[in-house]
């Protein structure tokens, strides 16, 4: 029983949700750092052998950054937002704490692997441009269709951190 | 030097070959397709060619034969460079040591360079004599380098320089030195054993070719293990289709020039994804019999050509049809993201590219006509 009233004054409601948020703005962000980091790679290559190109392929590196941006808009929305954390007092219950938790899993899981997915469709587009430069619309839509899904995730969590979680 | 490879090792995760990859798909880019070289293969001057040429990245010279062969090794001494695990250049690389090592031996056992100039006045070296003559207990060498016999009469490393291959995985010089004093332990395990089984093999039949297929046996032995090693399943099922593609073309030689029993034998090569005894059964065989054997398998497109090996034209259709069956194994294996699969791929492109730049080069100069050139020409596109 020590043990479970240990348990229950350590993961309080609050730093449940602080543990939602924190996660869906580092998985995401991983994601988004690897996604990134994979198209750079490949970017790099062709520009060694075409620096020319560095304008096309910087758009191209870009997008699987926006994953990350999705995973601080709900850190943002759950920390400063909704819960106020930052500049009032509010306490959640643990019950409370969990929907906070849940309502952060869709962008922190899809945020993580779409990024990656999207890097490597990014890295394709990459190369697809360094044969074909004036194909570059279409790597970059091939490319977005990925974020589709992304943006499904954020908009399932913004909605359960805004309309699910009954606070006060 | 030790061996980098033997055991299999997981292969590098395919987004460790990001940069290279696309490095290399934009190098591509510049690889003369076939559209392109069937346009060449019109070509009314060498200049025309020489422009081509320099378009699809090689470097200008008097010599476009030169040019080719400086462009080539250029082009795949960046590729080595650029994969990121270890492995991949030592089996790039062997088959320029082995071919350094048949140079040097032949110097040493036949007493000629490769040009068929003589260095020593005699029929053939002391070594070879010796050999030949069954003089003792020197005669046939044990299974080290140190049990070579002593060689007598030998060309300097300088002249023989020129005949041999850059870049290699052992200098030129250190295998020169390590075969004429046979000292063991200085140069790559696979040459030492090469340079004795060569040896074993010319005292009990001193004919030039049996020491390159002593020295190809074992080059083919290890490059299937080294490549089984790297794990990559695509590279190994390419280089064991290789090598059927090889042992084919060796029957089939075999076979039209009427070579005594037993050569077969000598010269198949292991490592193939057939059993080197699908090819043994056929000593003896007929066109139709050996295109019968191959009708079920991969080879069937090339067996096909057997009745009629040995006709003129169709070595060199064979030789064609050949490079396009592994062309074809390079497209598959080129439908990956990142890979070594993309940079084997242009290595494999460049060759054939390199193949259809010589063959018009040659006909240009022998007054051949296009449209056989154009029979000739490798598939290029990828």
């Amino acid at each position: 029983m020590e043990f479970i009233d240990a348990l229950n004054k350590i993961f309080t409601g609050n730093v449940i949700a602080f543990f939602g948020a924190s996660l869906a703005a580092i998985l995401s962000g991983m994601g988004s750092a690897k996604g990134v980091g994979i198209v750079g790679e490949a970017a790099a290559g062709v520009l060694s052998e075409d620096p020319g190109k560095f304008g096309k392929l910087l758009v191209l590196q870009a997008l699987p950054g926006t994953q990350g941006i999705y995973g601080l808009l709900i850190w943002f929305m759950v920390v400063v937002v909704k819960g106020n954390f930052l500049f009032g007092n509010t306490v959640l219950t643990v019950e409370q704490g969990w929907q906070m938790f849940a309502a952060c899993l869709p962008i922190m899981i899809v945020g993580y692997f779409s990024a990656i997915a999207q890097g490597r469709v990014a890295a394709a587009g990459v190369q697809l441009v360094a044969k074909r430069p004036e194909e570059q619309s279409k790597a970059m839509v091939l490319a977005a269709m990925v974020e589709t899904y992304a943006i499904f995730a954020l908009l399932a969590s913004f909605l359960m951190v805004f309309f699910g979680v009954k606070i006060g | 030097m030790t061996e980098r490879t033997t055991a299999f090792r997981r292969p590098a995760p395919d987004t460790d070959y990001a940069y290279a990859s696309s490095r290399v798909r934009a190098l591509e880019a510049r690889v003369l397709d076939g559209a392109r070289m069937a346009r060449l293969s019109e070509a009314q001057s060498v200049d025309e060619v020489v422009r081509a040429m320099a378009e699809a990245g090689y470097p200008s010279g008097e010599q476009p034969e030169q040019s080719l062969s400086e462009g080539l090794a250029a082009q795949a001494a960046l590729v080595r460079d650029l994969f990121p695990e270890p492995g991949y250049d030592e089996v790039l690389l062997l088959p320029q040591d082995a071919h350094n090592l048949k140079v040097i031996l032949k110097a040493f056992l036949s007493g000629q360079l490769p040009d068929g100039e003589r260095f020593v006045g005699d029929e053939t070296s002391a070594l070879g004599e010796g050999l030949l003559a069954g003089s003792g207990s020197g005669d046939v060498p044990g299974d080290d380098l140190a049990s070579l016999p002593r060689f007598a009469d030998v060309p300097t490393a300088d002249s023989l320089r020129p005949y041999a291959l850059s870049p290699s995985l052992e200098p030129f010089q250190a295998v020169y030195e390590a075969v004429r004093d046979r000292s063991a332990g200085r140069i790559h395990p696979f040459l030492e054993a090469a340079a004795v089984a060569a040896v074993r093999a010319f005292a009990q039949d001193p004919v030039g070719s049996v020491l390159d297929a002593a020295v190809d046996r074992l080059l083919y032995d290890t490059l299937s293990r080294k490549v089984a090693a790297l794990g990559n399943p695509w590279f190994r099922d390419f280089q064991a289709f290789r090598v059927d593609l090889l042992n084919l073309g060796v029957l089939l030689r075999v076979l039209a020039m009427g070579s005594p029993a037993g050569r077969l034998a000598q010269e198949l090569l292991p490592g193939g994804s057939l059993p080197e005894t699908a090819f043994l059964r056929l000593e003896g065989a007929t066109g139709e019999q050996v295109a019968d054997a191959f009708r079920a398998t991969p080879l069937a497109p090339l067996s096909a050509l057997a009745p009629e090996y040995g006709k003129p034209g169709v070595a060199a259709r064979f030789g064609r049809l050949a490079d396009d069956l592994l062309s074809a194994r390079v497209r598959t294996g080129r439908r990956v993201l990142f890979g070594p699969e993309i940079l084997l791929g242009y290595l494999h492109a460049r060759e054939m590219e390199a193949k259809n730049l010589r063959l018009v080069l040659t006909a240009l100069r022998n007054g051949i006509r296009s449209a056989q050139v154009r029979d000739l020409l490798r598939d290029t596109t990828f």
